[in-house]
């Protein structure tokens, strides 16, 4: 069985030049740091370009990393701040007009209890109900189920307590479980 | 849009108990005794975990479309950090500032230069700061010929030392006279004698080699460079 090298392997490698161990953590974390992205941003647009500067950001950065800290933590904790710095932009942008998405979050089906959702409606449904969780639980349930941190991870990457992050993630849930029950899709 | 209520919307569990469920569904309870005994007396409880576990489920199915191309992104980000590195690699260094280097000392060691090369009376040499000292001596008819005297702004930038921002050098290069050109090539000599070497790439470091070429021709008395005479 192959065995994976550990994060801070590979960033000692990146750090002495090795290109293609830069490129294993890229692989690795990529898809999961979008999500992460999208999920805050709501934009596949925007969650490209800032997964792209994480990483850049993560590389520019490799001389002045340490393995003190779990790389994941470094890593969505940067992402994070991109994200949502990227959504402070696009909001002042945006301060006069209205925001497409919306007016389109308003037309998702699936509104009977019975309702049998095709992909793309129950991708819209979700889109709407996280989009109806507010900072800052919305990091801490996004870190929890895209980036499959524990508890103890999250409350490092958000810097704060492990039952903060126990209360943020609980509340996020009761908003989406109960947007869910709304359009039908929860007994 | 219909609301569906579930039977025990009206008495939902508490938020602690949805807390306790929430980290319970997560792995995060080091002892289950607590939720297992509230699952054990509360029907509310129970449907609450059922519908946290259902809300999971349909959470990740709805997210499944939610992906970009892997190799798309990883080729996009490995192409810009390749881009910073060269970038990085390949960037001219600013040009510096030649620090603390008097005007009159490069205009004296130009003139000595030429002086020892055999051909240019000293007096005609009148040593004042900068553009105004190459005005004057170009008006008094020295070495500058005044008909061919660069224009002010050009000097300026030789001056300053602003030459990535001047088109000026080239111009020089084909147009001045040589022994105008030996003035300059004093001041492009003191900066390759930096010990930090050059400072510059590209055009304007090429340049600058061929006049510190002509510069040391002239001074070894290279007949293809002749020194020209007063």
């Amino acid at each position: 069985m192959k065995v994976e090298p550990d994060d801070w392997i590979l960033i000692a490698r990146a750090k002495s030049g090795d290109a293609e161990a830069f490129a294993v953590l890229v692989r690795r974390y990529q898809a999961s740091v979008f999500r992460f992205c999208e999920g805050l941003l709501a934009s596949r647009e925007d969650a490209e370009e800032v997964t792209q500067d994480c990483f850049v950001t993560l590389y520019r950065a490799l001389h002045r990393l340490e393995p003190r800290a779990q790389f994941t933590t470094l890593l969505f904790g940067s992402a994070r701040n991109l994200a949502l710095n990227r959504l402070r932009d696009r909001r002042r942008r945006q301060h006069r007009e209205q925001d497409p998405r919306a007016a389109a979050a308003t037309t998702t089906p699936c509104a009977t209890p019975d309702a049998v959702c095709s992909a793309e409606e129950l991708a819209g449904v979700i889109r709407e109900a996280l989009d109806t969780v507010p900072e800052p639980f919305r990091s801490a349930f996004l870190l929890r189920e895209e980036a499959n941190m524990d508890y103890a991870s999250i409350a490092e990457t958000l810097g704060c307590p492990t039952g903060t992050v126990r209360s943020r993630i609980a509340r996020a849930r009761e908003i989406i479980r109960a947007k869910l029950t709304e359009k039908g899709l929860l007994p | 849009m219909s609301i569906v209520s579930h039977p025990d919307e009206k008495h939902p569990p508490d938020p602690g108990q949805q807390e306790l469920l929430s980290a319970w569904l997560d792995g995060e309870l080091s002892d289950a005794g607590e939720v297992e005994a509230l699952l054990s007396t509360s029907p509310e409880a129970r449907m609450y975990l059922e519908q946290l576990q259902k809300a999971r489920t349909l959470y990740h199915a709805g997210r499944q479309r939610v992906s970009c191309d892997p190799e798309a992104m990883i080729g996009a980000i490995i192409n810009r950090v390749r881009q910073e590195t060269e970038a990085v690699e390949g960037a001219p260094r600013p040009i510096p500032k030649r620090a603390g280097l008097p005007w009159e000392w490069v205009a004296a060691a130009a003139a000595l230069l030429i002086l020892a090369a055999g051909g240019v009376l000293l007096q005609q040499v009148r040593f004042t700061p900068g553009m105004q000292r190459a005005e004057e001596t170009a008006g008094a008819g020295g070495w500058l010929p005044a008909d061919e005297k660069i224009s002010d702004t050009d000097l300026a930038a030789i001056l300053d030392e602003n030459f990535a921002d001047s088109t000026v050098l080239p111009d020089l290069w084909e147009n001045l006279p040589e022994e105008e050109l030996l003035q300059y090539a004093a001041l492009w000599e003191d900066e390759t004698a930096s010990p930090d070497g050059p400072e510059d790439s590209g055009l304007w470091w090429e340049q600058a080699e061929q006049l510190a070429a002509f510069f040391d021709s002239t001074v070894f008395g290279d007949p293809e460079f002749p020194v020209p005479q007063p």
